[in-house]
Formats: structure tokens, C-alpha cells, sequence
């Protein structure tokens, strides 16, 4: 009996891929054994010894040598809402899903015109703060230090986006076409600014503002530091948008002056959509950089996902549980990041696609 | 992301102004002159005392791990160099260890074999899109779970894991210093010979230079060797009752943060090292394959140097990063600059000096660093390709 074209076909595959010889073959053995045990171990540890109703962590370990995923239920609230007050949660849940929806609108070609983003994200944003702040038809007042977990990572997201970009695109403009004494001051600003972790910088407007703008200026602690992390994202967007300037060619800056175009007039309408379209790949990997910075405040005592998930273990109950947490955790980030990090590779397809003739 | 290595373009419709490079350093220039001028009038003895003043006075504060000698009655100036070299340590150590990572995981990533390339992609795809600090709290709890002292896992009775940190054997420092003539003895001599066919260097000279400083390196390790036979002494880690005597203990601080920090900018490295691979043009790929060069040789030989032209920009990029991001070390308790000053600035009540004199700091880190990369860089580029 001879062996059907099918099967001969994947063997044939099957050894072109990973057995062309006793090197390859050899580093495919390693690999699939390197799959096998960890695949097995996980399995074993995470589903069939998984434990998903105990009291505490000494609790799991006493039922089973696997996960305890007790750990969620449990504590599923502090990791998405912090230690915002208990019956109040649906307020940041709501707000979530604005800012998620806006989000993902923002990501359909019909909102890349300038003024309908502006608008959907003020929109949003005014929402989502609105819902979270309270103080107004009988929504209670809920002062930003009671904010927290995955609402207010997003929520530190969203702002970085609202105040960054707009900064971003002024410094590379004033950096580009400034009078000079302006181009040298935002290069200093931005070199500075890019030299410095961005906790220190956080650090500093936590505690520098306050000392030299008057009070009614430098907010509450959490809006001075949105403002350094924007400062922070803005200098290094700014870089990007001006090597996206530069890219655009000069016949377009003489073309529109021709026109009798006023200089604002053609930045906002020819050189700016232009800067973003050319650098979308980079100002997609910059925003995800920024959705993952915004674990940094939890150095500054604020509540995001990342210090809810440290407080999630701290209590002593659960803290044998920890790979259990930071795996949730990480799975909640890896999910936004990558999810942005696939929009970009796709934009990136999708604009090469557009250059292709 | 940083591309603050070349200076930047002109402005459109302008032609580019030759002192435009300097335009930043004209200004910091001035405010150098500023302070030197304030300094000058002799404000500066009252004005020292009551902002920099502090620097004189005793910390009172103890800090868990440093590479340099430090108790709590030394001033707040020596706590700035002892979280500076924390900082300078750790990064380059990291810079070392990630860089390994990064090449490997780049390298696997081009590999014809599909399942390692997609175990690569995988690692780079997963560590990438986790936060380094969310790695960093995980990978000191990790470590904090260790088993005790008592029960550490041993590797060949030389290094020792355990909840209270890594031990390891330690050397003398003068076997440091002959390992170190030895390294540059061999640098040299690959350089020499590496230099065989340097169009720059026509007569040999800088060729027959290397060679004189290879065998200078070798004769003084040697030497040192020779006269310093105790240099090989080796403190190996014992157990001795509940602890370890002996050897080196490195903080379960600074493991965390260390191989947080590997794994993460690893992850960032190796698509520098993709990338820089990638870009090689596979027609010269064929020319060494053809000539009958092993597949590793066609990969350090041709493929790696070629690359690098585009790689150490990127790459000096990585390196800057990664010396700003040790100070996430505070996450897990590490005193690094960024730590020691943050802490500075709480004990002083000084916020402002603290912060100028940490961020001169962090800005003198960065302007050497790039200056040393720019360096390489130079070197790096092919004769002719100048632009």
C-alpha cells in the first residue's frame, strides 16, 4: 500500500521546515521539548490543579499544589477600579467603556480628520471625567485620590493622548518653523527633558510645581503629574512629528504659498495630517510605550493597575498567590498593548500598501 | 526612539545655518556663564550654604546595596556618586546582558527553523507589551519566594540562590585588572588582524600598532600574574550554620531589577538586532554562502559587521534607555541615583537642589554615553558611505 500524496506532502513539509538536517533537526527537538514541558507544567498548574474557591492562598495550598485563581474573585474589583468606594463602581466601569469606545472609533479612517478627532476625545474625555469626578446630579464627589486600577490607567492613557499630541505637534512645529531663539529654547527642552527617566520627571512636577505656580494652577497631585508625563511623551512625539516634517517635500510649502496660503493655514491643513500619516508606525509604537509608562505612577502613590495588583497581595491572605495576580495583570496590559501594536502593524501594511505602484 | 545622535535637519526654506548645531550649547553655555557670574560676585559662599549647603551635611539614612562603600554618616554628596555608580552599574551590567539576549533572540528570529523563529517572535511579542515595572515587582516577589538560606538552590557548590540574594564567588581585584589587560590584549590582536585589508590604513602602521599593544597587554598580565601569584585566589561562597560565608552577595534588589530589565530591553534589543540583519542585502549573503563560508561565518563575518552600520545608532539608543530605566529600581527597593535623590529630597526639604543636582547628573550620563556611541559609530562606517 502506498502512502496517500496528502500525507507524503506534510512529511515532505514537515522535514523542509523544521528537519533539513542534523543541526536543524537538533535545534527542532530542543525546541518542541522545551514546548512539551512548559505546556505540560502550565496545564498542570494552571487548569487541572487550578483552584477557584478558597478563602485565602494558604487556603489553595491546602486543597492542591496549583494556581489559585481563588485570588480573582476575591480581588477582581481592586484590579480594575482601585479603591474607588464600593456601590460607586459602575461609575468607572461606564467611563471605561467610553474611553475603550472612543478608542477604537479613533481607530477607523472616517475620525483621521482633525477636527472630528478633537472633538471625540474631548467628548469622551469630559464624559469619562465627569462620570469618575461626580459633584453633580447627585453623583457624590469622588476626588481623584480614591481613583484607581485598570480605570485609571486608561484614564492616564486618554490624558496622555488629549495632552500630549497637541503638545507634540506644537513643540515640533515651534522646533521646525519657530523664530530661533524659540527653535534653541524647545530644543533645549526637549534634550532636557529626554535626558531625564520619566519618574524623575513625575517626581519633580509632583513636587517642583506647586512650589513656583500659584495654587490654583498647579491642580491636584494627580494632574501635575499627567502634565510631566505629557511633557515627557510630548518631547519624544515631538521628535517623531519633525522627522515627519522633513519628510514632506518642500515643492508642497512652495506649492501652498503659491496659493496664497497663510502659514497656519498650511501647517494645519497640509503639513500636520501629513507629519501623522508619515510617522504612524512610530506614533503607534510611541502611544504603546505610553499606555505601558503609565505604570510609573504607581511610584508616586497612585492607584493603577499596577500598585492595585502589589495591593492585592499586600493584604497577607492572598500574598502566596502572586504569579496568579501579576499573570491576570500582565494579561490585562499585554491585551491593550498588543491589540495597539497590531493596529499599527496593520496601518503600516496598510500604508505601504498606498505606496505601492 | 532617541535620535538625538545626528543634529537635526534644517528648516524648510531655510538653508541650513552652519551654527545651528550649537545653538543648544550656546544657551547652556550662557547659563554656565550666569552661575559662574553670580559665583563671581561673591554671593556665592552664603548662597552655597543655604541651597548646596546640604551636600555637606551626614545622610543619618542607610541604603540596602551599593557597589561603592557607604555608611549612613557619610555626606549627602557621597550618596549622590554612591547612587551614581548604583546606577552606572547596574546599567552597564544590564546594557552587557541584554545586549546578549538581544542578539540571540534577534538571531533566532531569522532563523529558518520555524519553530525557533516563532518561539523568538513569541518571547518578543509577550515581553514587550507587559510593563518593565509589573516585571520588575514580579521578578523580585519571585525572588523573595526563594527557598531560605538554609535550603538555597546550589550550582555546583560555587553559586547560590536564595531568598536573601545571589551568592557568588569573588575575586580578588587584582585578578580583575590582569582579566581585563588579558580581554584587551586579545581585542588587540583581533583588531590587528582585522585590520589586514583596512583601505584607511595603507602602510600597516596602525596594524603593526595594535599588535605592539596586544603584546604589551599580554607581557603586563602576565606579569601582574607572575608577581601576584594570590591574584588567583578565588573567595568561594560557604555555608556556614543559616548563612553564607564568604564570596559576593548580590541583593535580591538588584537581581530582580536585573533580570527585569534583561528580559524587557532584551526583547527591545533584539528587533535592533533583527532589523540591522535584516537590512543586509541577501545578494552579498549569496556572494559569502557561494564562496563556501559556514553558515555561521556568513553570520559573524559578513551579515554582523555589515549590520552593525545600521545597528550601534539603534543600539546606542537601547543603551541610553536602559541607563535611564534603572530608576525603576525604587519599585522593588533598589537605590539607584533617581531612589537616593528622591529620598535626598524628602530629608532635606531641599526639592529644588536635590532635582538640579540629579538631573545635571542624568544629563552628564547621557552626553557620555552618546559621545562614546558617536565614537563607534564613526568607526563603524564604511569607507566611501560618508555622508
Amino acid at each position: 500500500m502506498t502512502a496517500r500524496p496528502g500525507s507524503a506532502g506534510i512529511v515532505a513539509r514537515l522535514r523542509a521546515r523544521y528537519f533539513r538536517n542534523a543541526w536543524d533537526s537538533t535545534v527542532s527537538l530542543i525546541c518542541i521539548a522545551v514546548i512539551v514541558t512548559l505546556a505540560y507544567r502550565f496545564i498542570g498548574w494552571a487548569i487541572l490543579d487550578g483552584v477557584w474557591t478558597a478563602r485565602s492562598a494558604s487556603d489553595c495550598a491546602s486543597k492542591s499544589a496549583g494556581a489559585c485563581w481563588a485570588v480573582l474573585p476575591a480581588r477582581w474589583r481592586l484590579i480594575l477600579f482601585g479603591v474607588y468606594p464600593f456601590e460607586m463602581q459602575w461609575r468607572p466601569a461606564l467611563g471605561s467603556l467610553v474611553l475603550l469606545i472612543a478608542a477604537v472609533l479613533s481607530c477607523t479612517p472616517w475620525f483621521w480628520r482633525i477636527a472630528r478627532i478633537v472633538v471625540l476625545w474631548v467628548a469622551s474625555f469630559g464624559a469619562f471625567v465627569a462620570l469618575m469626578r461626580g459633584g453633580f446630579f447627585g453623583l457624590p464627589l469622588i476626588s481623584t485620590e480614591n481613583w484607581g486600577g485598570l480605570a485609571l490607567t486608561l484614564f492616564l492613557f486618554a490624558s496622555l493622548m488629549v495632552l500630549g499630541m497637541p503638545l507634540a505637534t506644537l513643540l515640533a512645529i515651534a522646533r521646525q518653523w519657530g523664530p530661533r531663539w524659540l527653535r534653541v529654547c524647545v530644543g533645549v527642552f526637549i534634550d532636557l527633558v529626554r535626558s531625564v527617566p520619566l519618574i524623575a520627571i513625575m517626581f519633580g512636577a509632583s513636587l517642583v510645581l506647586p512650589l513656583i505656580l500659584p495654587g490654583w494652577l498647579s491642580g491636584d497631585k494627580l494632574f501635575r503629574v499627567i502634565l510631566g508625563f505629557a511633557a515627557f511623551f510630548g518631547a519624544y512625539q515631538a521628535e517623531l512629528l519633525r522627522g515627519g516634517f522633513q519628510a514632506i517635500d518642500k515643492g508642497q510649502i512652495e506649492a501652498a504659498r503659491a496659493l496664497g496660503m497663510r502659514p497656519w493655514q498650511f501647517q494645519l491643513t497640509v503639513l500636520i495630517p501629513q507629519a501623522f500619516r508619515l510617522t504612524m508606525p512610530q506614533t503607534v509604537n510611541q502611544a504603546v510605550a505610553g499606555f505601558k509608562d503609565t505604570s510609573y505612577v504607581a511610584i508616586v502613590g497612585f492607584f493603577d493597575m499596577t500598585a492595585s495588583a502589589s495591593a492585592a497581595l499586600g493584604t497577607g491572605d492572598w500574598a502566596l498567590a502572586f504569579v496568579e495576580v501579576y499573570i491576570v495583570v500582565a494579561l490585562l496590559y499585554f491585551v491593550f498593548a498588543y491589540s495597539l501594536s497590531l493596529y499599527g502593524a496593520s496601518l503600516e501594511r496598510r500604508m505601504a500598501a498606498g505606496q505601492r505602484r | 526612539m532617541e535620535k538625538s545622535l545626528e543634529p537635526g535637519p534644517y528648516p524648510i526654506g531655510r538653508s541650513a545655518p552652519r551654527r545651528r548645531r550649537f545653538g543648544n550649547w550656546v544657551v547652556v553655555a550662557a547659563l554656565l556663564l550666569v552661575v559662574a557670574i553670580i559665583g563671581a560676585v561673591g554671593l556665592a559662599p552664603r548662597l552655597w550654604s543655604a541651597t548646596f549647603g546640604f551636600l555637606h551635611q551626614k545622610t543619618g539614612w542607610d541604603i540596602s546595596f551599593s557597589f561603592l562603600p557607604y555608611s549612613a554618616g557619610d555626606p549627602y554628596w557621597w550618596v549622590f556618586l554612591v547612587g551614581l555608580a548604583n546606577t552606572v552599574g547596574t546599567g552597564a551590567i544590564a546594557i552587557c546582558s541584554a545586549t546578549l539576549v538581544g542578539f540571540a533572540v534577534g538571531v533566532a528570529r531569522l532563523s529558518r527553523n520555524h519553530l525557533l523563529a516563532d518561539l523568538a517572535r513569541i518571547y518578543v511579542d509577550v515581553i514587550r507589551n507587559i510593563p518593565l515595572i509589573l516585571q520588575a515587582a514580579f521578578w523580585y516577589a519571585v525572588v523573595l519566594h526563594l527557598p531560605p538560606m538554609r535550603a538555597a538552590y546550589s550550582f555546583l557548590d560555587a553559586i547560590f540562590l536564595s531568598n536573601r540574594g545571589l551568592f557568588l564567588p569573588k575575586f580578588d581585584e587584582m585578578t580583575l585588572v590582569i582579566a581585563c589587560l588579558a580581554l584587551v590584549s586579545m581585542a588587540a590582536w583581533w583588531l590587528s588582524r582585522f585590520m589586514r585589508s583596512d583601505p584607511d590604513d595603507p602602510t600597516g602602521k596602525r596594524r603593526t600598532l595594535h599588535a605592539l599593544y596586544a603584546a604589551l597587554s599580554a607581557v603586563a598580565a602576565a606579569g601582574l600574574a607572575a608577581l601576584n601569584p594570590s591574584a588567583f585566589n578565588i573567595d568561594w561562597p560557604v555555608r556556614a550554620g543559616l548563612n553564607f560565608q564568604g564570596g559576593m552577595r548580590l541583593a535580591p534588589e538588584f537581581v530582580a531589577l536585573l533580570v527585569a530589565i534583561t528580559i524587557y530591553r532584551g526583547a527591545f534589543i533584539a528587533e535592533v538586532f533583527r532589523g540591522g540583519l535584516q537590512s543586509v542585502s541577501i545578494g552579498q549573503l549569496d556572494a559569502a554562502r557561494s564562496l563556501g563560508l559556514r553558515p555561521w561565518m556568513v553570520l559573524l563575518k559578513i551579515r554582523l559587521p555589515l549590520a552593525l552600520i545600521s545597528i550601534v545608532p539603534a543600539l546606542s539608543s537601547e543603551f541610553i534607555i536602559i541607563m535611564k530605566v534603572t530608576s525603576i529600581g525604587i519599585v522593588v527597593g533598589f537605590w539607584d541615583l533617581f531612589a537616593v535623590s528622591s529620598n535626598s529630597a524628602m530629608m532635606t526639604g531641599q526639592t529644588l537642589e536635590v532635582l538640579f543636582v540629579m538631573i545635571l547628573i542624568y544629563i552628564a550620563l547621557n552626553y557620555a554615553i552618546v559621545s562614546a556611541m558617536n565614537l563607534v559609530n564613526a568607526r563603524m562606517r564604511l569607507p566611501g558611505n560618508d555622508r
